[in-house]
């Protein structure tokens, strides 16, 4: 251990540059005790050498002031294809004075991607020495960047505090910039030389972790940069012209070939309806096209030609949505790409960006079928409806879309540019997850019966993604381990699945269930819990919010229980019905007797799954309630 | 080397059903250790949140922990011992009673074998101990109606215990679980299962309050 640790000195006397020892020198600022490391400073300047071409020069500083700053220490830089390092180094000044160096060849070359097969894209990487509290730890980049897209994303926040940020912009003679603001009051840059700007933040809050939180990149400021010839057509300033360049990319991917035609022939025959030719090809392309991801070169952008997907029977997401936008058309359908990002709110409408991680389909909705015949249609400014789907999602029928992705922006690409549109809002109806249960108590406490389980949209598709993958004696286990969250010393037999492959069916599960201990006995009372199963109360052990809220989708979930309770015993007492409506979910539940039976309902619904921080003590309220219904226990007693 | 996790709780109950109090505990042998191993990995304000949010983990979700005591972290051959103060919601609705975990560290916890078959011998880390002591001071408005029975379950290898018992106002209940042993072949999984099955049946059993009207005193 010693001796790797002090390779980086004794290869030869390192020497911190001057800036490092400044930095390092100035008294620390006053952070919040929980702050695990501060970024003194963090310079790119970006020179603009040609249309797709620029070199990157970064310089950056850390500070470390906790040990669990400590992953400041691991240092990481992308390298896209075509890209190509012409020098990196690292140094760190401990606190005690002590210098360390990491040399260009001490960076290791890995591969950022772990569901990609194959990707050119690379991390230039290496853990910096000393990575410790109280180390400043600096280095310094650059890098000629091949820009496939002449847009540049410059994230100013972090999950840390920033204390200054830079972007220094050098354009060829003439060459023209638009800059959108995320999450950020707009910058005014300074000009510091002939076409040459210069973007200066400070004194920039962290980001960080807080249960239920939008993804970071939904809520850190961020500079979106477009630049461009004066004269050139496309200038990635604007959606309309973001999308004119995915089209070209694009344009010609989507040619069929005589198999494809044939195929679609045979998929479609007998299909008269618009419905029914949908149906044949979205099923197919679900079903019969696996996602992998070989990504080369331009390849993390362009699809590859739908012939090929066709002929290999595999694809990522943009090569699905290109094969399926293909066989459409030669069912006389026309479709289009829609560029989304998989976490909500990171596109926004305001700030045209490439910010963008996944494709998915717009199919066109003709005249002739009504837009209320889908649940997911977005509509264009002009009035066009589409038909929002996913062909990557293999569980999620055609006329549904997953939970994930509702509610955000996608940019829909189309011959004459693009257009950013919102994907749709599903009503909580059409995500259900409906439980009964008939069960029978007996005298030693135990509690056995029949319980059915029915799912619908994403509730459904995430059931079928685990049941799909596993075999009878793993779905068993499952499921024990998922009841014994609820129930004592349960087993589980003769489970059943229904409409496992029937997508556009509602998914059922059946089982039989015998649980131990269920009724308590206390003195001469017995305590019986009303809600047999499901824990829908999220843990709430935070006493201030600061983020926006994002719950998992909008859902609608009910559970109805009959407890028949044993001979010789009576109903004493019950809990009171509880109800609570925030606006955006709403929960009511109640358990009543007749004669010998307890009944439980309870209804749980999200009708917007993504609130502000100042509804922090209506989720505080709603989880309360829902935490004390699942406690809730009718008391019985012997019948006289 | 022993290991073991003390608990003494002296709490106040209000009339709204939030309990607040004090709360003491030690960690002896390798039950210091391992905290302390963890703990040599963060600093002050990070020693002091890893023994807060377990504290946490033990309480229903609603509940604030302050320390109040921090433990000598450095002193590693003394047990590691901290005072918090922890403020918790404990009540639970059954009509005109209402219901109190008879264990509030354990309550609702996951079972600790939830399948009926196990394949593979079971490795603890190693043999431990766990010792509560909780004193509950009830308000005016409630009284015990119902206590559960105190438990004793035994085996050769294994102890459980469980009392509770009443004095005026006041209910104490104390809980005691000692695992002797660390590694079980798989034969043994069915007796290990019914022993760790009837620890979770004594911990999640609760105790039954009245309320009843009350009368200010001059």
């Amino acid at each position: 251990m010693a001796l790797a640790c002090s390779v980086a000195m004794l290869g030869s006397s390192p020497s911190a540059p001057d800036w490092l020892h400044q930095a390092a020198a100035k008294p620390p600022a006053k952070y919040a005790a929980e702050t695990n490391a501060v970024v003194l400073l963090d310079d790119v300047t970006l020179t603009v050498t040609g249309p797709g071409q620029a070199d990157e020069t970064r310089r950056r500083i850390v500070r470390i002031l906790r040990p669990q700053g400590r992953d400041e220490s691991k240092l990481h830089v992308y390298v896209g294809p075509g890209d190509k390092v012409q020098g990196i180094h690292a140094w760190t000044i401990d606190s005690g004075g002590v210098q360390y160096e990491v040399k260009d060849k001490e960076f290791i070359e890995v591969s950022p991607y772990q569901e990609a097969l194959y990707s050119d894209v690379r991390y230039r990487a290496v853990d910096a020495p000393a990575g410790n509290p109280g180390s400043v730890i600096g280095w310094e980049y650059t890098i000629r960047r091949h820009i496939w897209m002449d847009q540049w994303h410059w994230f100013v926040q972090e999950d840390i505090p920033v204390e200054e940020t830079r972007l220094t912009l050098q354009l060829p003679v003439s060459w023209e910039y638009k800059a959108s603001w995320a999450n950020q009051v707009a910058q005014q840059p300074a000009q510091t030389g002939a076409n040459r700007w210069q973007w200066i933040c400070l004194n920039l809050a962290g980001i960080p972790e807080e249960h239920l939180r939008p993804n970071a990149e939904a809520l850190a400021g961020h500079l979106e940069l477009a630049f461009y010839e004066p004269a050139a057509a496309s200038n990635l300033g604007s959606w309309k012209a973001i999308g004119d360049w995915y089209y070209k990319l694009a344009d010609g991917r989507r040619n069929p070939s005589p198999e494809m035609s044939a195929r679609v022939q045979q998929l479609t025959a007998g299909a008269t309806t618009f419905d029914a030719k949908v149906r044949a090809l979205t099923s197919f392309l679900q079903s019969d096209v696996r996602y992998v991801e070989i990504s080369i070169g331009i390849g993390g952008y362009q699809p590859h030609p739908a012939a090929d997907v066709y002929r290999s029977r595999y694809g990522d997401c943009k090569d699905k949505v290109t094969l399926l936008s293909s066989m459409l058309k030669e069912a006389g359908i026309d479709s289009e790409y829609v560029l989304v990002d998989s976490e909500r709110g990171v596109v926004k409408p305001d700030v045209p960006s490439t910010l963008f991680n996944h494709a998915i389909l717009a199919i066109d909705l003709p005249k002739d079928v009504p837009p209320n015949a889908y649940r997911s249609v977005s509509t264009t400014t002009s009035g066009t409806c589409y038909l929002i789907f996913d062909p990557t999602d293999e569980y999620t029928p055609v006329g549904d879309l997953r939970t994930a992705l509702q509610g955000s922006y996608g940019l829909l690409v189309t011959k004459s540019g693009g257009e950013l549109i919102k994907l749709p809002v599903l009503s909580p109806d059409t995500n259900r997850f409906d439980r009964e249960g008939k069960f029978t108590l007996q005298t030693d406490g135990s509690l056995s019966g029949t319980v059915t389980e029915r799912f619908t949209g994403t509730h459904a598709a995430r059931q079928r993604a685990w049941l799909a993958t596993a075999d009878e004696s793993e779905r068993a286990k499952s499921l024990d381990h998922r009841l014994s969250e609820s129930l004592k010393n349960v087993s589980v037999q003769q489970l059943k699945v229904q409409d496992l492959t029937a997508h556009d069916k509602d998914l059922t599960l059946t089982y039989q269930l015998t649980a131990q201990g269920y009724a308590q006995k206390t003195g001469p009372l017995v305590l019986v819990r009303g809600r047999v199963l499901g824990e829908k109360a999220i843990e709430i052990n935070w006493a201030k919010r600061k983020f926006p809220i994002e719950l998992s989708g909008a859902t609608s979930e009910k559970d109805s229980y009959e407890i028949q309770i044993p001979p010789g015993f009576a109903v004493d007492d019950l809990p009171e019905p509880k109800q609570i409506d925030v606006g955006f979910a709403s929960y009511k539940s109640k358990i009543e007797a007749t004669g010998s039976t307890l009944h439980y309902t309870r209804e749980y619904v999200v009708r917007d799954p993504y609130t502000g921080s100042d509804h922090f003590s209506d989720l505080r309220k709603l989880e309360g309630t829902i935490g004390d219904d699942e406690f809730a226990s009718a008391v019985l007693k012997k019948a006289q | 080397m022993k290991a073991i996790v003390k608990r003494v709780a002296r709490l106040q109950l209000n009339e709204q059903g939030q309990m607040e109090g004090s709360l003491a505990i030690g960690f002896f042998g390798q039950e210091a250790l391992t905290r302390r191993v963890e703990a040599s990995r963060t600093d002050d304000v990070g020693r002091d949140k890893i023994l807060e949010d377990e504290v946490k983990g033990w309480l229903p979700s609603n509940a604030q922990v302050t320390m109040t005591k921090p433990p000598q972290w450095d002193a590693v051959e003394a047990p590691l011992v901290a005072e918090f103060k922890i403020s918790s919601p404990m009540l639970m609705s059954g009509g005109k009673r209402v219901l109190m975990p008879a264990n509030i560290f354990q309550f609702n916890r996951p079972p600790m074998f939830a399948h009926p078959e196990h394949a593979h011998p079971i490795y603890f880390e190693y043999p431990t101990r766990e010792v509560d002591d909780v004193h509950i001071k009830l308000p005016e408005n409630l009284q015990v109606e119902s206590l559960p029975a105190n438990q004793d379950v035994k085996l050769e290898y294994a102890l459980y215990r469980a009392g509770r018992k009443q004095d005026k106002n006041e209910i104490d209940m104390t809980r005691d679980l000692a695992i002797g042993a660390f590694v079980f072949s798989p034969t043994e999984y069915k007796n290990l299962k019914t022993f760790f099955d009837k620890v979770k049946e004594g911990d999640d059993e609760q105790v039954l309050l009245k309320q009843v009207a009350h009368v200010a005193q001059k």
